[in-house]
């Protein structure tokens, strides 16, 4: 075969694809060859030498990692001169290295350390005082904080570069390099600029050596002494595979678990560093109930009864139909399932919902026709097969940083080009992108633009209304004519007063673009698609299935209860204000934050009061909590087990690493306990108990077993109809937002890449690498009222006014400002008003 | 705006001329090298700026050279080879010498900014050893009346 | 029946021989308190936490005597002290628990533990024995003010015994040359 090549290394015949090196070629036959610097997501620099093979006819040891492997090559491992070469090269490797391995929290897990005990000389030749790299003499060992989460130690480092290639290479960020050259090679970052890459904390995880490491694992414990417990990162919807490293109840680290379909061992720093707030002393430690205005604290049996006797109470006064159920996206499947068997059956309401974040709700049509979208998705690993990828309305690099890596990496190897249209600029840094910044909340005409430029039709008079030029969109439409074209819809295409129309844009284009390109939806949160599918939408009941009535009556039977109620059921917004009006009387909120994170804080806090009884479980207290009546600890996510469904739609479990600390309880247990009280006869001992009878019911989760999941998950295969008739010919672009002159800016708001909600917050290196809020402000919009970086401000809308730091930002659309709604203490939502679709602000300098 | 408008001119012509932006790094460093003598970190970001590659790139490129100055830099720099053949040949006494007789520190520029000193690796005169490299010129076959007239020299040149 | 006392009139005088032939000898049983038992030169008891010359510990915390411990009875937790060094915040031995084998003075890579020669330290109260870093560092200096008071003892073997004692090594001709080193 031309595109094959056979070649012998130590005796034994290997064949592999042309182009494969040595090193591809000696692992498929099992040889294990050292490295250092070699990492399969990485091109060969062959800068360790550690790799050093003989090869016969070549007068030199050649580098395995990087020669190629060549038709009748005789490759010898293990002969005299390899290993001697090898034994050099360690001994070189070893002559500055300081021997301070006692302290170093690599130790034990270092590359090193393996290599020098398996191929060193294992004793020094020189006499000579090692050279040490002194940065400021602050430190004995010469450690300097390289970010604000991580230090590196000079003297250790080996100048493998692998830190700097994932960093530049994959993450596409210019915060590490190297410096100097020769023995002085350091790796820092640039004089002026932090190392705040989202990926940074990667670098820490690859070092061969312990030159780089984290702060929060600094002199912490060693490495041998904690356990692995496989689990999946709920900060965000991708879906990545964590370790979590934890010795007793205490989490030290969380480390990517390596599965090549999903994040390929790179996890963001929000995973990384976030998800140690599993691990605060500030979280709730026992049930707590409102007595006399204060919230005291009770034992679970007491807070049991008083909540299942009260929701008794309302049921029996109001009906069930008064009591509404909020809970949030990052639930685990079996949480969701009983979640909404506890509204659905127990209490005898529609009323139940995940979403808070967003006061546009996709409908239940809506749902539908995501999902059968998602029917025919492509998954992480497939994007490189596209020549465009075109993100609409989403905020890719903060929401869903490793599939954005997926995409960057796609970029780099220099398959895909990728194009980015939302309403800030979406930039990759050293990776090539192209972007097209709308107005906020124009996602509609943007892609009517869009459609109309692929049709050939002019599109001069509608540009306007979006906020962008004609000639850029002329020109992504005649990009998109060449090749397929993957189109991520993101949050905002959905979450959208017209996300209807925005979906079937959407599908248009597509059809266009013929049959070869493909729509994929961004979910954001840890199982959205899971919720949606276990009946956690007040339209949708579990397993996908309408919610009509001889479904209802199906469900009612296998459930055996009597009968389901036949309302239509609010979604949260409906809820919050139905609560406000005081239609709604009693609230369970599960893990959510309406209070602190519904756009509108007013309506949220007005429920909040005029709700009779409010119960809400989480981990810890938030600003919801605060104005309960019942306040239940949560347990976080170490501590139970679940499946989840990422966003990719691959069903994956996370395993339990610890038992439940302080008092708190599994989301499932407390649900669980409560609805016994109320008469619920079946009983689960755990989350396999749930998911049993989920597979049981339901058609797409059939024959999956909770263990049949476990380590590499699987892409679920939805079964949603593909085709539906859309007629998108009477669509009219609408006006764009014109702000009032008194207040001239448009307000944007969403996560941060750091954060998710509030969690995060709890966790220190959080704190350090985002201080507080901010307001981010386009520079020229700065400039031409007078403010700069960092200067203290006042922005008000009619609703309110915040006093908040100010960064100039270019990435910011001019005519809008942006704030990053994690710091509860910021209280972003005040701003917002609960009825507008678009909030106008105007900001002054203090 | 470090940078004069004429050295931008001939930064912003580098930007598209090769295949890649990395390579136009070097020729930079040199532009901005010959209009301010040395390489800064400002005057370097502000070229990555306009020959659009990163910041990071630049200053790495830039630390690689030592034959580039990072710092303003004496009248007379004076770079003495304390390689193998110059240091069998009495670099290190030359060294001291030099620093006795100017009255600085490796590394350091005297007060008056005339005369910069430092040590760097072999330049290629091994015949001739001890040697230095006072700027462009080479002075080889040092001795310490060769170098009290150099610089005896210079410092008149100074004066005048 | 005569067969039997044959039997026993013979075993009397072997057995008292026995008891004779001892009777005259040296006794092997110590009057404990008031007779020090001699202890072998490899005996091993109660561990102390040794110090540099300077007064700091030598300790860093790094786990392998823990690690080595088969019966866990170790435990520590690492900080950072002002200078930036890795030391102990908390280090702690269950000396109910260990089994003196010493492995923990093996394992250690910076000389910081030993086990001494102290075997006297009975307590009422469980609780008691668990040491922390503050009685191993006090073990260490008793250990170091006998020696002390003991002084001007010629050592034949200084380098031999310098390995066991930091205090001393200082005083040692060849101390800073090694040191220096």
């Amino acid at each position: 075969m031309a595109d094959q090549v056979t070649l012998t290394i130590e005796g034994r015949e290997v064949t592999v694809p042309k182009g494969s090196t040595i090193l591809d070629a000696a692992t498929r036959l099992g040889i294990v060859i050292p490295t250092f610097c070699w990492d399969p997501r990485l091109r060969s620099i062959a800068a360790c030498r550690m790799c050093l093979v003989e090869v016969e006819k070549s007068p030199k040891l050649v580098t395995a990692c990087a020669a190629p492997a060549m038709d009748g090559m005789v490759v010898k491992v293990f002969s005299d001169k390899a290993v001697n070469g090898r034994k050099a090269v360690m001994e070189f490797q070893l002559v500055n290295h300081p021997l301070d391995c006692p302290t170093c929290d690599k130790g034990g897990e270092c590359e090193l350390q393996n290599h020098s005990f398996s191929h060193g000389p294992g004793q020094k030749r020189t006499s000579e005082p090692r050279n040490r790299v002194i940065f400021d003499g602050k430190y004995v060992f010469d450690e300097i904080p390289i970010g604000p989460v991580i230090w590196y130690n000079s003297n250790r480092c080996i100048k493998c570069y692998k830190c700097t290639r994932l960093v530049k290479e994959i993450a596409g960020d210019a915060d590490l390099g190297a410096f100097n050259r020769g023995y002085k090679t350091i790796l820092h970052r640039h004089k002026n600029v932090p190392f705040k890459s989202e990926f940074s904390g990667n670098t820490v995880q690859y070092c061969p050596v312990g030159a780089l490491v984290a702060d929060s694992f600094r002199f912490k414990e060693r490495t041998w002494m904690l356990e692995q417990t496989p689990s999946v990162c709920h900060l965000c919807g991708d879906g990545c595979n964590t370790a979590l490293w934890h010795q007793g109840q205490k989490l030290f680290r969380i480390y990517a678990r390596w599965n090549n379909h999903v994040e390929d061992g790179l996890i963001c720093d929000r995973g990384r560093f976030g998800g140690l707030y599993a691990d605060d002393e500030r979280r709730l430690q026992h049930p707590q109930i409102r007595k006399e205005g204060k919230l005291v604290e009770v034992s679970w049996n007491e807070a049991i009864r008083y909540v299942a006797d009260m929701l008794e109470n309302i049921m029996d006064k109001h009906g069930g139909e008064s009591i509404g159920f909020i809970g949030n996206e990052m639930l685990s499947n079996e949480e969701a399932y009983l979640f909404n068997r506890f509204a659905r059956q127990v209490i005898g309401t529609n009323n139940l919902d995940f979403r808070f974040e967003d006061r546009h709700l996709p409908s239940k049509e809506l749902n539908f026709h995501l999902l059968s979208i998602m029917s025919d998705r492509v998954p992480y690993i497939d994007f490189k097969k596209f020549d465009n990828i075109l993100f609409v309305g989403a905020d890719s690099e903060v929401r869903h940083p490793v599939l954005t890596l997926w995409v960057k990496r796609a970029i780099y190897s220099g398959a895909s080009r990728t194009y980015a249209a939302y309403h800030r600029k979406t930039d990759y840094n050293l990776h090539p992108a192209e972007s097209i910044e709308y107005f906020p909340q124009g996602e509609y005409n943007f892609l009517l633009c869009l459609y109309k430029a692929l049709k050939g039709d002019d599109i001069k008079d509608i540009t306007s209304s979006a906020g962008v030029r004609a000639e850029d969109v002329e020109k992504w439409a005649e990009d998109f004519k060449n090749g397929k074209t993957l189109i991520f819809a993101g949050e905002d295409v959905y979450n959208n007063p017209r996300g209807t129309e925005n979906i079937q844009l959407i599908e248009a284009i597509r059809d266009l673009l013929g049959q070869e390109s493909k729509v994929n939806i961004l979910f954001d949160g840890a199982n959205y698609i899971g919720n949606i599918l276990c009946g956690a939408t007040p339209g949708i009941l579990p397993f996908g299935v309408d919610n009509i009535y001889d479904n209802r009556k199906a469900l009612a039977d296998s459930w055996g209860a009597e009968k389901l109620s036949d309302s239509e059921g609010m979604n949260t917004a409906e809820m919050l204000n139905a609560a406000a009006e005081g239609k709604l009387k009693a609230l369970f909120i599960l893990g959510a934050d309406p209070v602190g994170f519904y756009p509108g804080r007013g309506i949220a806090e007005k429920a909040m009061k005029k709700a009779e009884f409010k119960v809400v479980c989480e981990t810890f207290l938030t600003e919801t909590g605060k104005s309960a009546d019942v306040v239940l600890p949560l347990a976080a996510f170490p501590e139970y087990e679940g499946t989840l469904i990422s966003t990719e739609g691959r069903l994956q479990s996370f395993q339990k690493a610890y038992e439940t600390a302080y008092t708190s309880a599994e989301g499932w247990r407390i649900m669980l306990r409560i609805m016994q009280k109320l008469g619920f006869e079946e009983d689960y001992n755990g989350p396999e108990d749930i998911w049993n009878e989920i597979g049981d019911n339901s058609e797409i989760f059939s024959n999956i077993s909770h263990k049949g999941v476990s380590f590499r998950g699987l892409l679920i295969d939805m079964k949603f109809d593909k085709k539906r008739e859309t007629d998108i010919s009477g669509f009219e672009a609408v006006e764009a937002p014109k702000p009032p002159p008194e207040y001239p800016l448009i307000l944007t708001y969403g996560t941060s890449v750091y954060q998710k909600r509030h969690l995060t917050h709890y966790a220190a290196d959080m704190e350090k690498i985002e201080p507080g809020a901010r307001i981010y402000m386009n520079t020229k919009n700065a400039n031409s009222i007078d403010i700069h970086d960092n200067d203290t401000v006042r922005v008000s809308s009619g609703k309110g006014s915040l006093t908040l730091k100010l960064t100039t930002d270019q990435r910011v659309r001019p005519g809008t400002v942006f704030i990053p709604t994690n710091f509860i203490e910021a209280e972003f939502n005040t701003l917002l008003d609960s009825k507008a679709d678009l909030t106008f602000v105007k900001v002054e300098k203090l | 705006m470090l940078i004069s408008e004429e050295t931008r001119k001939k930064l912003a012509e580098l930007k598209d001329k090769y295949p890649t932006r990395q390579a136009s790094i070097m020729p930079a460093l040199h532009l901005v090298f010959d209009e301010f003598g040395y390489l800064g970190v400002e005057q370097l970001d502000e070229a990555a700026d306009i020959i659009g590659v990163s910041r990071l790139d630049m200053n790495e490129t830039a630390s690689f050279y030592t034959l580039f100055p990072k710092q303003k830099v004496g009248k007379y720099l004076i770079q003495v080879c304390t390689n193998l053949s110059c240091a069998l040949m009495g670099a290190d006494n030359l060294v001291e010498y030099l620093e006795e007789k100017l009255g600085i520190k490796l590394g350091e520029t005297t007060p008056d900014g005339i005369f910069t000193l430092w040590n760097v690796e072999c330049l290629g005169s091994c015949g001739t050893a001890p040697m230095m490299q006072v700027n462009d010129e080479y002075y080889e076959d040092l001795t310490r009346e060769k170098v009290d007239e150099l610089i005896e020299n210079w410092r008149k040149g100074e004066g005048s | 029946m005569l067969e039997i006392i044959k039997t026993v009139i013979k075993a009397i005088p072997i057995g008292l021989a026995t008891t004779f032939k001892n009777i005259f000898r040296k006794p092997t049983t110590l009057q404990y308190p008031d007779v020090m038992p001699d202890l072998s030169p490899r005996f091993r008891g109660l561990h102390y936490l040794a110090r540099y010359p300077d007064g700091t510990e030598r300790c860093v915390c790094c786990g392998l005597c823990a690690a080595a411990c088969p019966a866990n009875c170790i435990y520590m937790e690492p900080m950072e002290n002002e200078k930036g060094e890795r030391k102990a915040r908390i280090y702690i031995i269950n000396e109910i628990r260990c089994i003196f084998c010493g492995y923990c003075e093996e394992a250690c890579p910076e000389e910081a533990i030993f086990l001494g020669r102290e075997f006297e330290f009975c307590k009422y109260n469980i609780p008691d024995f668990i040491y922390d870093k503050e009685m191993l560092l006090g073990v260490f200096d008793k250990i170091e003010k006998d020696r002390r008071v003991r002084e001007g003892h010629k050592f034949i073997r200084n380098a031999r015994f310098d390995f066991r004692s930091p205090v001393h090594a200082m005083k040692h001709p060849d101390y800073k040359r090694e040191k220096t080193e």
